[in-house]
């Protein structure tokens, strides 16, 4: 009687052991994705890159900045040749940089109204307006500077600077410490099973029920397209933030096929292991 | 003789319940550990998503079609009332050569593509004041030339309304004194930046103030059975 309670005991312990490194994977999964994602600041780059985010951008800031004009004897052309791709991919870069090393999460403009001052100046001399009131100038200048710091930043961003750059510093070693308890665990339950293919058993339960539960969160989002419904001002940032939250999820998907792959891996080595130990 | 093999029994339970059982004690264990947070990030999703996918096209709904006579007794019930963004009339001030579309709302697209009532006011007919923005550079740019006695001419697609101007003013862009969006009487007030053609902006506006002349008053009174 006791010797079967005992194996009973045994067994639930280790279907705890098995279910924690389930645990634990399905944490490790999301963490390595976030830190090679949203935790990179390359990755936002080229998300936006790749979804023309600048292209767009460039018609956002030069329409914005034409509805100014309107109120301040510019006239549309003016902006239209201000405003460059290669301008707002500088200034997004050095936003997104600043933000993510932590030193910065407003937008700079110095340099735009340094060279927006220049550009009108040269504007007033080739369409012969005459004397120019700086103070006028000046206020327009400054309300082109907030409507083009505006559309650079990322609306919210700066109120999750504080939770990302935690996550940021703290990300590496927790993979780190999730990957060595992982690893403890695999080889408490490897050398306490007499039989090597009961520890695989577990094993493979432990991938299984981590492909299960981190495949779930994504697949949902990617079938029902529900990121699709989010309600962003600007047209640019959508396109990037629908290409690059559906990577991420594309990329938590790959990490939930890597563990059905092992899971398969397991069961194989189960068969195999249970028949030569039955012999 | 009848004994199943042990493993076999085993080998069942192990390979599908197990998985089910730690999938659902994962996701046991995020919501007991994170419900508070799940709850407010689903709070905040219900505010940052729609039902739809967002609209980004730059066009406009135009309901103005020109009313030939305009009719006596019209009840609110009888109008179709604009949505916001929607045109649905013109401005003309003949003598200054200024004929724009009119716009219910004065967000970016109604001011591109003429002047726009602010949605905080009244429309024509509605025996309040009407509020009506536009840009200097482009389709106000002629109420440089405004003078009093001049007639401003506005065409809805449910009447037709007159008003005389009677006064201009510049005066800053806060300035609580510039209108009464609140009057009793219905009185027009349009108005842009100042100054004109000159670069740079200011905190001034151009006012130009207008009384009623003629047009349908809407009854608004609901019927009783």
């Amino acid at each position: 009687m006791s010797k079967k309670n005992s194996k009973k005991l045994r067994f639930a312990v280790h279907c705890v052991l098995a279910f924690v490194v389930s645990l634990l994977l399905f944490v490790l999964a999301y963490s390595v994705v976030l830190q090679t994602t949203f935790l990179n600041s390359d990755y936002l780059i080229e998300s936006m890159n790749a979804s023309n985010y600048f292209a767009d951008k460039k018609e956002e800031v030069v329409q914005d900045l034409t509805d100014l004009g309107y109120a301040s004897g510019v006239d549309e052309k003016f902006f239209e040749d201000f405003i460059t791709e290669v301008k707002l991919s500088d200034d997004t870069n050095s936003y997104l940089t600043a933000y993510y090393d932590g030193s910065n999460t407003q937008l700079d403009t110095t340099s735009f109204k340094r060279d927006m001052l220049e550009e009108l100046q040269k504007y007033a001399k080739q369409n012969n307006l005459g004397e120019v009131n700086q103070k006028n100038v000046q206020y327009l200048i400054d309300k082109a500077a907030v409507v083009y710091r505006n559309s650079i930043e990322i609306p919210l961003f700066s109120k999750a600077a504080g939770g990302i750059h935690k996550l940021q510093n703290n990300m590496p070693l927790a993979i780190f410490a999730v990957v060595i308890v992982i690893l403890v665990i695999s080889a408490v339950i490897f050398f306490t099973n007499k039989w090597k293919h009961r520890a695989v058993k577990f094993y493979f339960a432990s991938f299984a029920g981590a492909f299960l539960s981190v495949v779930i969160f994504p697949a949902f989002m990617l079938i029902t397209n529900y990121i699709s419904k989010i309600n962003i001002e600007s047209r640019a940032l959508y396109n990037t933030i629908i290409y690059s939250v559906n990577n991420f999820f594309v990329a938590v998907l790959i990490c939930s096929v890597l563990y059905l792959l092992l899971s398969a891996v397991m069961f194989f080595l189960y068969g195999s292991l249970r028949k030569k130990a039955s012999k | 003789m009848g004994k199943k093999h042990r493993s076999s029994k085993s080998y069942g339970k192990s390979f599908i319940i197990l998985p089910i059982i730690f999938l659902l004690g994962t996701y046991l264990i995020i919501f007991t550990a994170f419900g508070s947070t799940i709850s407010f990030i689903s709070d905040a999703a219900g505010m940052v998503f729609s039902d739809s996918e967002k609209d980004y096209s730059t066009g406009y709904k135009n309901i103005f079609v020109p009313v030939a006579e305009n009719k006596e007794g019209l009840k609110a019930g009888d109008i179709e009332f604009p949505q916001y963004g929607q045109q649905f009339g013109e401005l003309l001030i003949k003598d200054c050569d200024i004929n724009t579309k009119l716009f219910f709302g004065d967000n970016d697209i109604a001011l591109r593509n003429g002047v726009g009532i602010y949605n905080g006011s009244s429309v024509p007919g509605f025996g309040s004041t009407v509020l009506v923005g536009g840009h200097n550079n482009t389709y106000f740019h002629n109420l440089k030339d405004v003078k009093k006695g001049m007639t401003v001419q506005i065409h809805t697609n449910y009447g037709n309304y007159e008003y005389k101007i009677t006064d201009t003013k510049v005066l800053q862009e806060k300035d609580s004194s510039a209108y009464d969006i609140t009057a009793d009487k219905e009185n027009l007030v349009m108005y842009t930046c100042y100054p004109f053609d000159e670069l740079g902006l200011t905190s001034q506006r151009f006012f130009v103030y207008a009384d009623y002349v003629s047009g349908p008053q809407v009854d608004t009174s609901v019927e009783e059975d």
